[in-house]
Parts: structure tokens; sequence; C-alpha cells
């Protein structure tokens, strides 16, 4: 068809119009489609992984090893076990290496780099994000209990994704090293860390649902108690000393009791031989003795063994029993991802629908301009859908090019917005039809149906009224009168204005959109920055010792408290996240609310951190679950506390040792401000202030680039914006503002009328947009970090807005020169040039 | 039967103090292959009743019917279809579509007839081969209206609607544009509506017919036609 010529010589015509739309497009499908691409590319990796590395469907940690019969058991319920042990050798400098032997059959490591084969006695394998993190090459020695390795290795684990020392920690520590070793450098290395070996075991169900499986295990492994000579918790083995001691004096009390009665019975005996035996009461009374003598020591026996029975000290030796599904380190990665879509879903429609108005006004522009050619197609007899094709093939060419290249560059972005600080193999490219159709068809739609609607309204007007082009009868009249009073310029600008109302409507969207996402950037970085200071400042302890029980004696200057880990369902995250409830002594140095904590054992109190990720407020039950026992504690909120640091309840430490039916004086914590000497084998673990405020920090420093990814879309779109609409409707007033300058009107005055209104439609979204930013972010950022283990909020310096006030001035005064220099360009004889 | 049936035609434009009518009443009738000239002052109604014939203006009442086609309540639709089979539109301001060139601005007309009539014959009829591949805005007046005749003529219609076809144009032009007209006339049988100001157009058109105030004035057959050559003004 002939006159689809025209639509390539319309686009030559608008070039840099239709420029700035698809560099709109490609920049936001970009951002949209690698962000969401994220979600899918982590799944596919992950899911590739596990199946090669044979990931394991849950983990336990016991006291004490499994005995073969043991094992013998659990393989009988259909279960795959590997010995999983480790030890932590602190290696100076807040370095940790966990030293593990290669994995045989579950949670492999997965070679990255180098050599396939098992390290040899004078070699390693490492943890890739540690090599990375700390410049660590492949070849290098790495020094090990002042003995030199050599990384041949360069590996990752799926029970590591998410690199943390224990589950329920916050954040990743880059100086924590996973090591891989040979059976013979393990065993040799182990001589000098035996106590701190920790038995654990990973294990896969062979067949059968995984869930029902684990909780088989899980019942059986709960039973499993530990022997006596096996304890090795010092508070347990005080209590057994003290019980043994009770049952020794009752011993003796019972031996005493005898032996008086034998020496009654002896002496009755002496004496009524000393009477010539004559005496029948005496034989009668040593009889009786003896008797008591006899009854006394079945009593003892019987009494030994009721005590024994009820003394028996039943010491579970289950200790941490976790199914995959529910471990943070290994789905953290992929649940990280999961927000990433939903987000980038939500601005690619705001995109989207900007994309489509821009291009619907340019339509209507077009149309408006072409009115006499329209009519005159339209009198010489073109269909309306041929005309319709004619003016939706360039905004549906120029669309689909945008986005076509938009997603293209998505995709290749895909790698690079994949979080940091995650432990994972190489990435597998994903281009899931869902974000093709999302990025590509979808804004083609959208395009498509709103220009379809404009067009097919201009062109439902008849041909005659289009040739004319007539506009559509409103009388205004009295207002017309009114404005004549006024003085010309601003009367001619408002008129000016109110004729162009779509588009200053569509222009201020548009800038609302670039001042969202640059507050989205802003706020990002300002909740990370502001956390990492509020950590600093809530946390007043340097050091936390988590134990297995009460150490003998608390030690010179630590105060004690009392740590419970358990589960809670958070909505935001979509999965069970680890909380803690902390008892705290009332007289506290280090958690300042502490004095005022109810001594209720039914009631808690939320840290802000908590509030942020379950929206709990005062007198809500809130359901806590003991994984470990499998059973769930309510508690009722009674108010809140400052603590930023992971997900912390907390309570009186007396009524919380009642509400868990705990000894008096018993802890598991302790606190301090200097490092404690504490044995390896009562500690479950050590945080330091340090560590949690340097994670804290580190995710400030990681989220820059997002930051300037989201600063450099949020300008381009903003000027693009400003671009595109008001040369858009210069076009559309070329004859009239060549005429105002053919009768003598300035470049200024000419600004004035055509330019000047868009500096309140720039004010008007700025005031509009920086609270609405405010407000959405409120909402965003603690829903983006849904699957962090701690709650962060939302917080925009006060200076980031004038640093975004400053941004949007700069970018807006730039985009008004370049507009100032189209007005100039605008030549009085434009109006003299036959416009056929 | 006559081509164009046009029976006592009302049309008013506006509504309550503002209402004016334009058409009171107006019947006429055109045979086919006849070149009918519409004359009348300015504003007596010319222009609204070649529209009306053209489908591109409703009427109050009355009825036309241009080859046996009814025009009465025809929908938008209808009417698109209705001028796309049977005719062409001569404007007084060209209205040649300012991205196409010559050449591709008949071919945007041939595009629609089911028999058009061959590009290169049209361009040389009306003479401007060596200007074929200019932008409207690269000829001059009279070119850019010769345009439009083979325009209108490529599509080969039944009925030509000329609105002051000359309107803009000197005399030369004029002359050209005229004698163009009546050859496409001869040749190919259009029955040809052309209203004007220009007089002495009635002394080479089949049929007079003027307006005033609304109504027919004047409807006469010429019986003396000269040809576009002889003519003077
Ligand atoms: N859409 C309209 N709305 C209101 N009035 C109209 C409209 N179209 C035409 N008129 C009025 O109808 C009358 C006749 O107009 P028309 O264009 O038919 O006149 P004309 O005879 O062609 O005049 P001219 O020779 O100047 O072209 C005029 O008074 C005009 O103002
Ligand atoms: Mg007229």
């Amino acid at each position: 068809m002939i006159i689809l010529k025209r639509a390539s010589r319309m686009f030559m015509k608008n070039f840099f119009k239709y420029l700035g739309v698809i560099l709109i497009i490609i920049f936001g499908m970009a951002v949209v489609i690698g962000y969401g691409n994220t979600s899918f590319s982590a799944k596919e990796t992950i899911d590739r992984y596990w199946e090669e590395t044979n990931v394991e469907d849950g983990e336990f940690s016991l006291y004490v090893k499994l005995t073969e019969d043991d094992k013998k058991n659990i393989s009988d319920l259909g279960i795959s076990l590997q010995d999983t042990f480790y030890f932590d050798i602190d290696a100076g400098d807040s370095f940790t290496y966990r030293i593990f032997k290669s994995r045989k059959n579950i949670n492999k490591e997965k070679i990255i780099e180098g050599k396939t084969s098992l390290p040899a006695d004078n070699e390693i394998r490492l943890e890739r994000v540690f090599m990375e993190e700390n410049d660590v090459l492949l070849n290098d020695d790495l020094t090990i209990d002042d003995k030199d390795y050599n990384i041949v290795s360069k590996v990752v684990v799926p029970d590591y994704e998410h690199r943390v020392a224990e589950i329920s920690n916050v954040g990743t520590d880059e100086r924590f090293a996973l090591i891989f070793v040979n059976d013979n450098v393990y065993d040799e290395l182990l001589i000098s860390h035996k106590d701190d070996e920790v038995y654990n075991y990973t294990y896969t169900v062979d067949k059968g649902d995984a869930d029902e499986a684990s909780d088989d295990l899980y019942k059986y492994l709960k039973d499993l108690s530990v022997e006596e000579s096996r304890i090795e918790d010092t508070y347990v083995l005080s209590e057994l000393k003290e019980r043994d001691d009770d049952k020794k004096e009752l011993d003796d009390a019972f031996d005493d009791i005898k032996k008086g009665a034998q020496d009654i019975a002896d002496g009755t005996e002496n004496v009524n031989k000393a009477l010539g035996g004559q005496i029948k009461e005496l034989t009668e009374l040593g009889k009786g003795a003896e008797k008591i003598a006899d009854g006394t020591s079945k009593l003892h026996k019987n009494v030994s063994e009721a005590i024994d029975e009820l003394t028996e000290y039943k010491y579970p030796a289950l200790y941490r029993f976790n199914k995959a599904k529910d471990n943070t380190r290994v789905v953290d990665f992929v649940d990280a991802h999961k927000m990433y879509y939903a987000m980038s879903l939500f601005l690619g429609l705001l995109i989207a629908i900007l994309i489509s108005y821009i291009m619907s006004v340019f339509s209507a522009g077009l149309i408006d301009n072409d009115s006499k050619t329209i009519g005159t197609l339209y009198a010489m007899g073109y269909r309306k859908s041929e005309l319709m094709k004619l003016y939706l093939l360039v905004p549906t060419i120029a669309v689909t090019a945008g986005s076509v290249i938009g997603t293209a560059f998505g995709f290749k972005m895909t790698d690079s917005l994949i979080a940091a600080n995650y432990s994972h193999p190489d990435m597998i490219h994903t281009y899931p039809a869902v974000l093709i159709a999302y990025g590509i068809v979808m804004p083609i739609i959208i395009t498509i149906a709103i220009n379809c609607f404009t067009i097919n309204k201009k062109l439902s007007r008849t041909a005659l009224e289009i040739l004319q082009n007539r506009k559509e009868f409103t009388t205004k009249h009295s207002e017309q009168v009114r404005t004549k009073e006024k003085e010309f310029i601003p009367s001619f600008r408002s008129s000016q204005t109110k004729k162009e109302v779509k588009s200053h409507l569509i222009l201020l969207f548009g800038m609302i959109l670039a001042i969202l996402i640059m507050t989205l950037g802003m706020a990002l970085y300002g909740s990370m920055i502001h956390y990492a200071d509020s950590i600093a400042d809530d946390t007043k302890f340097e050091h936390m010792y988590v134990l297995c029980d009460p150490l003998e004696k608390v030690p010179e200057g630590a105060e004690r408290s009392l740590t419970v880990s358990l589960s809670m369902y958070c909505d935001m995250a979509g999965s069970e996240l680890p909380v803690v409830i902390e008892g705290v002594e009332k007289n506290s140095k280090y958690f300042d609310f502490a004095g005022k904590l109810s001594e209720d054992k039914n009631l808690i109190y939320a840290s802000d951190s908590a509030i942020i990720k379950y929206g709990c407020k005062k007198g809500d039950k809130l359901i806590f679950t003991d994984q470990l026992n499998k059973k769930d504690i309510v508690f009722t909120m009674e108010g809140d506390v400052s603590y930023k640091n992971g997900i912390f309840f907390f309570m009186d430490i007396d009524a919380m040792r009642e509400y868990f039916e705990l000894p008096e004086d018993y802890y598991n914590t302790l606190l301090s401000d200097n490092e404690l000497d504490i044995d390896h084998n009562m500690m479950i673990s050590h945080t330091t202030k340090k560590s949690i405020v340097d994670t804290a920090e580190s995710w400030a420093i990681e989220t820059k680039g997002t930051i300037g990814a989201f600063l450099v879309m949020s300008i381009v779109i903003f000027v693009l914006v400003i671009c595109i609409l008001v040369k858009n409707m210069l076009e559309r007033s070329i004859y009239q503002i060549s005429l105002l300058r053919l009768i003598g009107f300035r470049t200024a005055e000419l600004n004035k009328v055509y330019l000047n209104s868009t500096v309140f439609t720039a004010i008007l979204a700025g005031v509009i947009g920086m609270p609405l930013g405010k407000v959405l972010m409120d909402y965003l950022v603690p829903v983006m970090n849904g699957s962090m283990k701690s709650g962060m909020r939302s917080y925009i310096y006060p200076s980031a807005y004038l640093i975004m006030s400053a941004l949007l001035i700069i970018s807006y005064l730039a985009s008004y020169l370049m507009m100032q220099r189209k007005i100039s360009a605008i030549s009085a004889n434009e109006v003299l040039k036959d416009r056929e | 039967m006559s081509y164009i049936e046009v029976k006592d035609v009302k049309k008013s434009f506006g509504s309550g103090d503002s209402r004016s009518s334009v058409l009171k009443g107006v019947s006429l009738t055109v045979d086919k292959g006849e070149m009918c000239g519409i004359f009348g002052p300015s504003g007596s109604g010319k222009s609204t009743l070649l529209n009306m014939v053209g489908g591109l203006e409703g009427y109050d009442s009355g009825s036309i019917s241009v080859n046996g086609i009814s025009l009465t309540g025809m929908s938008n639709k209808e009417a698109v279809e209705y001028r796309r089979s049977n005719l062409s539109f001569i404007f007084q301001f060209y209205n040649l579509v300012p991205d196409l060139t010559i050449r591709e601005n008949i071919r945007a007309a041939q595009y629609l007839a089911k028999n058009p009539l061959p590009i290169d014959e049209l361009i040389d009829v009306v003479g401007l081969t060596e200007h074929q591949n200019k932008y409207p805005s690269q000829v001059s007046g009279g070119q850019q209206q010769r345009c439009a005749i083979a325009r209108a003529i490529a599509k080969n219609p039944n009925v030509m609607l000329c609105d002051e076809p000359t309107g803009a144009l000197d005399y030369a032009s004029s002359k050209i544009v005229l004698e163009l007209l009546e050859n496409v006339n001869r040749k190919y049988g259009t029955t040809m509506l052309i209203v004007t100001h220009n007089e002495a157009i009635r002394y080479m058109v089949d049929h007079i017919i003027k307006v005033h105030d609304g109504l027919i004035a004047e409807d006469i057959i010429n019986t003396e036609k000269k040809s576009a050559k002889e003519i003077d003004w």
C-alpha cells in the first residue's frame, strides 16, 4: 500500500522524538527485564546445580556421633546419610576457616575453576566468594594452623549459598571461608581442634515424600540421648555430679542404719551370751535387729533403684534439625530474587503506560497536523482501517524496536544484577517466554491499544470535519472575555496550556515516574546506610556468646541473658524466618529498655526490626514455632523496644525462665565489652558488634551500583519526557510560533508562552512525586528486603531530597535549554512556506 | 433515469438562535457523462451541496441518489465504500499528501480502484512526467492541481466532484486545468460536478445550475457548448 511509504517518511521526519521514546523503552525495559530475569536465571541455575551436586533434603547436628545401629535404623527409613562434620579454625584477624572433608555424595562441591580430582595432602579446595572477596587466587597458598596448603580448586556448595556460619545469622561475612580437604588432611587438622568438631549430618530422602520422611527421621533423632559418659556440657556434668553426691549420701545413710541394726543384733547376742543365753527376750531383740538390717538392705536396694529411675538423666543428642526448605543457607538465594521479579513487573507496567501515553500524544499530534491529508484520503475513499494502519505503523515499529533492544539488553544485563554475596555457580542464561512477552509483547499491545483508541476517536469524525480540521464545538465565551482583561502573555500561555492539557498531564506523569525511580534509589541507599548506623547505635555490647548451657562461673564483666531460637512465618518473605526471643536482666547494661519489661511470663516485646517484618502491634497474639520440638508457642505482644539486628523479641529473663520452665539463674548467653575466654565445647556461637556493623555497611556499599543505575535511569526518563513532549507541543504550534515571530515577538517572549508552563508542571511533579515516593518507599523497602533476616525501615536522608532536587533542577534546565534552541530555530518564514 | 438525483434537499447548520438554513429545498438531476457547472454567490450553499453528493455531509430532509445508490441515512462506513468505488474529489487547495511524491500521490488513488488507469499515461496526460518524483512542495500550484486531477482520474471514477478547481490558479494554469477536465470527460465519460465562481466556465459545461440563497435559481441545459480552449475571461 503506497501510503505506507508515508509511514517511513513520517518516522524520519520525527526521528529524534521517536529516538527519545525508543531510548526510554530501551532503558526501562533493560532494567525491568534484567531484574525480572534474575529470578528465572537464579531458579534455573540453582535447580541444575542442586541436581548436579545432590543437594540435601535436610541436615541435623548431634552432640554425639551416630552409632552404626542408628545409621542402620535411619537407612531403613529410606534416608541416605552423609557425615558432614566440620570444625572452625580461628585464623586471626577475624578470619574463620570452616574445614570440611570433601563431600562424597550429598552437597558435593561444584568445581568452578581448577583441579577436579580430590585434593592431595598439601592441597585444598576453597569457596568461591571468599576467594573473590579477598583476592585469593587459584594456586595461592593458604596457611592453616601454620602449614601452607595450595589452593587447587575454586568451589561452591549448595548448603552454603548464603554463606553464614549459623543459619540464623543476618549477614554474610567475607572473612568466613569454607575449605574442603581430603580425609587425611581433615584428620590431621582435627587433632588440635578435637573439641570444636560439629557432628553435622546431611541427608537425602531416597524415595517418597521428603517432608514425611524428614518428619520420621526427626522423631527418631529426637529420642536419641547421649550416654552419660559421653556428655561434655559442664553444666549438665555438674548437675549430674550433684545428683550422684546426693545418692551417695543416701547410700551412706542406709549403710549406717544397716550397720547400726547389725551392731544392735551383735551386741544383744553378746550380752545374751554373757548372761548364759537364758534370756529369751534378748534373743528376740537380736533377731529383730537382724531383721531391720536385712529390711534396710532391701529398702536400700529398692529406694536406690527407684531413685535411679527417677533421676535417670536423659540428655537429648539432637540440637539442630533443619529441612532444606526451611534452611535459609540453602534456599535464600532463589528466594531473594523472587521479590525482584514482582518489583520489575510493577516498574515495567509503569514504564509501558508512560510510553503508550507518550505515543498516543504523538499520534494525536500527528493526526492533528495531518488532518487535511487524512480528510483527503478519507474523502478519496480510504477506509478507517487503512488509515489506522498508517498511523499505527510508526509507533508500533518504534515501540517494537525499543522493546526488542531493551529486552535484549535486559537479558544481557541479568548476570550483573544478580544479588551479590551469594555463593553460586556461573549463572545459566534464561530467556523465559513470560519475560519476552512482558518486555516485547506487552508494550506493543498497550501501544497499539492506546493508539487505536486515540486514532479511532479522531477518525470517527466525518471526513469533512477532519478535512476542515473543525474543532469540537466548545463555547467558553465568558472565559474568553475575562482573560482579555489579563496581560497578554500570561493569558496566552494559559490558553496554550489548556490546549495542551493532555500533554502536560503526561509530562507530569513521566516526571513523577522519574522522581519515583530516583526516590527508590535514594531510599534503598539511605535505608541501608541508616540501618548500618542505627545498628551501631542499638547494639551496645561488643561480644555476644550463645552457649549450650550456663558456665560453671559467670566470667568477670559479662552479663547473662537467655536466648531461645524459634521461627515465625513471615508473609513478606513468604517463608518461615528465624527469630530470637531474648530474656534480659532487669539491670541490663546492654538493653536500656530492660527495666520496663513486664514480669508476666506470657507477655513479649517486639523489636522494631520484628515490627517491620511482622507488622505486629500491642495485644497481638504472636505464634512462634519451635522447629526442634515441632510445637507452637504463643505470646501476647505487650510493647515495642528498639533493637534492629536480626528479628528479636524480648522478655524479662525471670518471666522467660518461668515460661520455659528453666531453673532459676539459668542462662545461655553472655554479653560483654571484652572478649571472654570460653571453652569451645560450651559455645554455640560468638558474634561481635564489629562483624554485625561491617556486614550492614557492606550491604550499603554493594547497593551503590544499583543506586547509580536508578539515578541514571530516572534522569534519562526525566529529560527525555520533557524533550519529547515539549518538542511535540512546539511542533504542533510551529505555524503559530512562526506567525508570532513574524509579527515581532521576541524569542524570550515565545519562551514564556511555550516553555514556562512546563516549570509549573515540573514543580508540581516534585511536590507530588517526592512525598508519594516517600510513602511508596515506606511500603516497598521492607517488602523488597522481604527475605532478609532483619527488618529494614525505609529511610531517605533529608540531604537526599536536596540532591534529588538539584539533579532534577539541573536536568530540567538542560532540557529547557534544548527546547529553547528548538524555539529559536523556528523562523518567521515558516509561515510563508507552502504547507501542502 | 438520471445519474445523479437530488430531490427537495434541505439543510441547516447550528441550533437554537444560531440556526441558519443553508439549503431550503434543492432539487436537480444530472445525467451520466454530463459536465455540470454549479454557480452562485459566496455562502449560497454550493460547497454544501457538493459535499452532500459526495457523501461527506448529511442532510436534514429530501433525498439524494447517485448511480442508483441512495445516500439518505447512509452510515459513515457506507459513505467510505460509496466514495471508494464511485467518486473522486478535486479541491481548491489541491490537498496532496505532502510526504508522497507526485507519482506516489497518484498511486495512492490507484490503490483504491478496481480498474485503475495506467499511471504513466496519466502522468503524461497531465504533463507531469518530468516532475513525477518531486514532492508537492517542490512544484507550482498549477502543477499540484494537475497532479490532483491525475489522482482523481486514476481511480477511473463514475463521478468527479470539483470544488473551485481553478480558484487558486492564474489564467494560464486555469486554462490547462479546464482543458484537462474536458478531456477526461470526453475520454472516459466521467460525470462531473464543478463548483466555481468563474462565470466563463458556464460556456463549456453541458448543464448550468445556479444556486441563490439556498434555492436553485437557474437550471439550464447548455446547447451551445464551447470547448475549454475557446472560452476566455
Ligand atoms: N459546518 C458548518 N457549520 C455551520 N455553518 C456552516 C457549515 N458549513 C457551511 N456553513 C454555512 O453554510 C453556508 C453555505 O456555505 P458553503 O460553504 O456551502 O457556501 P459556498 O456557496 O460554497 O460559498 P463560497 O463560494 O464562499 O465557497 C455559509 O453561510 C456557511 O457559513
Ligand atoms: Mg464553497
